[in-house]
C-alpha cells in the first residue's frame, strides 16, 4: 500500500531490528503488511516470528477481552533481548482504564501489542491499511515518540476509527526525522558501533 | 510533535490505574506525576502545583471529595477530573459543587477520554490568554499601537522594516535612546506577525537583581528559595506561542545571558528549582540604549548571545533627528489627553509649535508626552500658548536656530501654521500674511499635504 523508500539503515544485508509476533490466530498476509510498512515508513528490518499462543493469565473475564498491559509484560518476558517486538492479535484487548484500545505500547521501551478485532473494515485492504496505520503508530511509541499535533501525522492521538482513516500512511517531517534518527540509533547499537 | 505540557497530577490506590492513565497521559504529551493516596497527593501539591489532577473518589483514608476541596482551598482556578468506578448521580453532583471540572467512570470509552482531557486543554489555553491578555491591558494603558505616529523618512522606513520582518521568526533587537518608543515598536512587530494571536509579554531587564531576573524569566518552583511560597511561570512559559519583549538587554549579567542563550537554542528550560524540562516557543524582541559593541569589548557583554538577538536589527532615531514629526506626534497626544480630561482644546499656538520643534527633546518622544500631559491639564483656552510650555527647557526657542537651514526652518513654520489653521489655506496664508497663491505654491513646492 506505500511505496518503499530508502530508508534501511546502511551497510551489509539489514538485520532485524523488530520482531513481529502473531498471537493467537493472524493470517501471514496481516503480519507481511504490516513488516513491509515497518520497513518502509519507519526503516524498521522486520522478521516475522513463528505464531505464539496468546497468554491465557492475561484474559480479563469480566470484561471479555486481554488486559494489553499484562499481555505487554508477558510478552516483554517470553521475548527478552534488545529487539524490538510487535505483538498482533485478532482478540479485543483494553487497559484498566480504557474499555478498549487498538494498539498498546511501553513509550520508549521495547515492546507493543495491535489488536485487529475493531479495525475490521467492509473491505480486506482497508482493514490492513488500518492495521498497519495503528501498528506504525505503536511503534512510534516503543522509538520515544508521544502523540503528535500535525493535524495529518500518524503519530496523531487516534481518537476512532475515522480518524485513522483519514490519516494518510505518513509521518510529518519532524516525527519522521525523530524516528529515523532512533532507528539508526538502535542499528548502531545493534551493530555494537 | 508539540505536547500540550499541562502538569498533571493522576491520584488513584489502584497501581494498575494509576499506571495506565499515567502512560496514556505521558503519551499525549503531559507531564506526570502519580499519588497513591490522598495523603500522598496532600505532599506533592506541598512541593509544586499542577496544572490538572485527575482524582480517583473511592480511596481508602483521605477520598477524592475531600482531596478535591483541599485542591480547592489551595488553588482555586485549579482544572480537577473526578473518577470513579462507582458513579452515581449523587456523587457527581458533590464533585461538581465543590468545583469539579469533569466526573467519568472508569473504564473509560477511549473517545470520551480523548475528548474530555481536549476540552479542558482547551480552557486551560482560553484561561492563559484571558491572564495574558489582561496583562497586556495593564502594560499597554499608556502605550498603544496608535501610539507609533510618525511622518518622517526615517521612521516611514522603520514601518518598512517592521512588515519586512514580522512574518518571520528572527530575532529582532531594537536599539535607541530611552524615551524613543522601542516598546511600541516591539509591539508593532508582535501585532504584524503570525504570533499576533499570542500573548505579548513584555520585561524590563534593567529594573531587577540577577536573582528576580532569573525568577521573573524562568519561574519557580514552590520552595526554590526563600519567598518562594508557591510556584510560580516564569516570562519564558508566558510567551509561549507569542512574543517575549526584554527591553534593557544590555544590562543583564553575563550568566544570564548563557541561560537565555540556552533557552534560545534548546526551546525548552527548567524552572528555578525544578527539575523538569519546559518547551517553549516564542519570538523574542529586544531592546536596548546601550552600546553593545562597545560592552562586548568591555567584556560585559556575550560575543554569541550578541549575534544570536541580533539577527535583525532596528535603530530608532531620536526626536531631534526628526523633528518633523513633533507636530504630528503634539497633536496625537493633545488628543489622548484631552479626551481623557474631558477639555476641549484644538490645538498649539504657533508659538507654542515653534517653541516644541525647536527643543532637542533629549528625554525623546516620553518627554514631549509628558510636556503635552501637562500643558493640557494647565490650558485655560482651547488653544495651548507658549505660557503653558514654559517648563520646557529655558532657551528651546532659540537652540535649534543654529542647526536648521533657512529652508528647514520655513518648511517647519509653514507646516506650524497650516496645522495651527486646520489645513483651510486660506486662513493659514492670512496668518503668515502672504497671498493664498503664494502658500499653494510654498505647498507644492516642499510636498506640504494634509495628513
Amino acid at each position: 500500500m506505500t511505496p518503499p523508500q530508502d530508508h534501511a539503515p546502511s551497510g551489509e544485508a539489514a538485520r532485524a531490528l523488530a520482531h513481529l509476533v502473531p498471537l493467537g490466530p493472524v493470517e501471514d498476509l496481516y503480519t507481511e503488511v504490516v513488516a513491509a510498512n515497518l520497513q518502509a515508513l519507519m526503516g524498521l528490518p522486520s522478521d516475522v516470528l513463528p505464531h505464539r499462543p496468546l497468554f491465557a493469565e492475561t484474559f480479563n473475564e469480566a470484561r471479555r477481552q486481554y488486559d494489553a498491559v499484562r499481555l505487554i509484560g508477558r510478552l516483554a518476558q517470553a521475548m527478552p533481548g534488545p529487539t524490538l517486538c510487535l505483538g498482533l492479535t485478532g482478540s479485543d484487548i483494553g487497559t484498566p482504564i480504557l474499555t478498549y484500545v487498538l494498539g498498546e505500547s511501553q513509550l520508549g521501551g521495547r515492546v507493543a501489542l495491535v489488536s485487529f478485532f475493531r479495525l475490521t473494515a467492509q473491505g480486506p485492504e482497508q482493514t490492513l491499511e488500518r492495521l498497519a496505520k495503528v501498528s506504525l503508530h505503536e511503534m512510534g511509541h516503543v522509538l520515544g515518540l508521544g502523540h503528535c499535533f500535525a493535524p495529518m501525522c500518524l503519530m496523531r492521538s487516534p481518537r476512532n476509527l475515522e480518524m485513522i482513516d483519514e490519516t494518510r500512511p505518513e509521518f510529518c517531517n519532524a516525527c519522521r526525522y525523530e524516528i529515523l534518527r532512533r532507528v539508526r540509533l538502535l542499528d548502531r547499537m545493534a551493530r555494537g558501533a | 510533535m508539540t505536547p500540550t505540557g499541562l502538569n498533571t497530577l493522576v491520584v488513584d490506590d489502584e497501581e494498575g490505574i494509576r499506571e495506565s492513565l499515567a502512560a496514556w497521559l505521558t503519551k499525549d504529551g503531559y507531564r506526570v506525576a502519580t499519588a497513591d493516596s490522598g495523603e500522598a497527593a496532600l505532599q506533592c501539591i506541598a512541593r509544586q502545583i499542577y496544572d490538572l489532577y485527575l482524582v480517583d473518589i473511592k480511596m481508602p483514608g483521605m477520598d477524592g471529595i475531600e482531596l478535591l476541596g483541599r485542591i480547592k482551598e489551595r488553588q482555586p482556578d485549579a482544572l480537577v477530573i473526578v473518577i470513579t468506578a462507582h458513579g452515581t448521580v449523587q456523587t457527581a453532583v458533590e464533585a461538581m459543587k465543590k468545583g469539579a471540572s469533569d466526573y467519568i467512570c472508569k473504564p473509560f470509552d477511549p473517545e470520551e477520554l480523548s475528548l474530555i482531557m481536549e476540552r479542558l486543554a482547551a480552557t486551560k489555553a482560553l484561561r492563559d490568554e484571558n491572564t495574558a491578555l489582561r496583562q497586556q491591558l495593564m502594560e499597554r494603558r499608556d502605550l498603544n499601537l496608535e501610539g507609533i505616529v510618525a511622518q518622517s523618512e526615517a521612521m516611514r522606513a522603520i514601518f518598512a522594516t517592521i512588515e519586512d520582518v514580522a512574518p518571520t521568526a528572527a530575532p529582532v533587537l531594537i536599539c535607541g535612546e530611552s524615551g524613543v518608543g522601542k516598546e511600541l515598536v516591539a509591539q508593532a512587530v508582535h501585532y504584524a506577525s503570525d504570533r499576533a494571536h499570542g500573548p505579548f509579554i513584555a520585561l524590563n531587564c534593567g529594573a531587577q537583581s540577577e536573582t528576580l531576573l532569573e525568577s521573573e524569566l524562568f519561574g519557580h518552583e514552590k520552595g526554590a528559595f526563600t519567598g518562594a511560597v508557591q510556584a510560580r511561570r516564569g516570562r519564558l512559559e508566558m510567551a509561549g506561542g507569542g512574543t517575549l519583549f526584554l527591553d534593557e538587554i544590555g544590562d543583564i549579567a553575563p550568566k544570564m545571558q548563557v541561560s537565555l542563550l540556552r533557552v534560545l537554542e534548546e526551546k525548552k528550560f527548567q524552572r528555578v528549582g525544578g527539575n523538569q524540562w519546559i518547551e517553549t516557543d516564542f519570538r523574542l524582541v529586544s531592546a536596548t540604549h546601550r552600546d553593545l559593541p562597545q560592552l562586548i569589548r568591555e567584556g560585559r557583554f556575550r560575543e554569541d548571545f550578541f549575534y544570536r538577538i541580533n539577527v535583525i536589527r532596528i535603530h530608532l532615531p531620536p526626536l531631534r533627528d526628526r523633528l518633523e514629526d513633533v507636530p504630528a506626534l503634539a497633536d496625537h497626544f493633545i488628543g489622548r489627553y484631552a479626551r481623557e480630561t474631558g477639555k476641549r482644546i484644538l490645538g498649539l499656538t504657533q508659538r507654542a509649535l515653534g517653541m516644541l520643534t525647536a527643543y532637542r527633546w533629549p528625554g525623546n518622544v516620553r518627554e514631549l508626552r509628558n510636556v503635552i500631559e501637562r500643558a493640557v491639564v494647565l490650558a485655560r483656552g482651547q488653544m495651548i500658548g507658549a505660557e503653558e510650555l514654559s517648563f520646557v527647557e529655558a532657551g528651546a526657542d532659540a537652540c535649534r536656530l543654529g542647526t536648521l537651514t533657512l529652508q528647514e526652518m520655513e518648511i517647519s513654520h509653514l507646516r506650524g501654521a497650516l496645522e495651527t489653521c486646520g489645513w483651510n489655506v486660506s486662513r493659514a496664508a492670512r496668518q503668515l500674511d502672504i497671498d493664498r497663491g503664494t502658500l499653494t505654491r510654498k505647498m507644492k513646492r516642499y510636498g506640504l499635504q494634509r495628513p
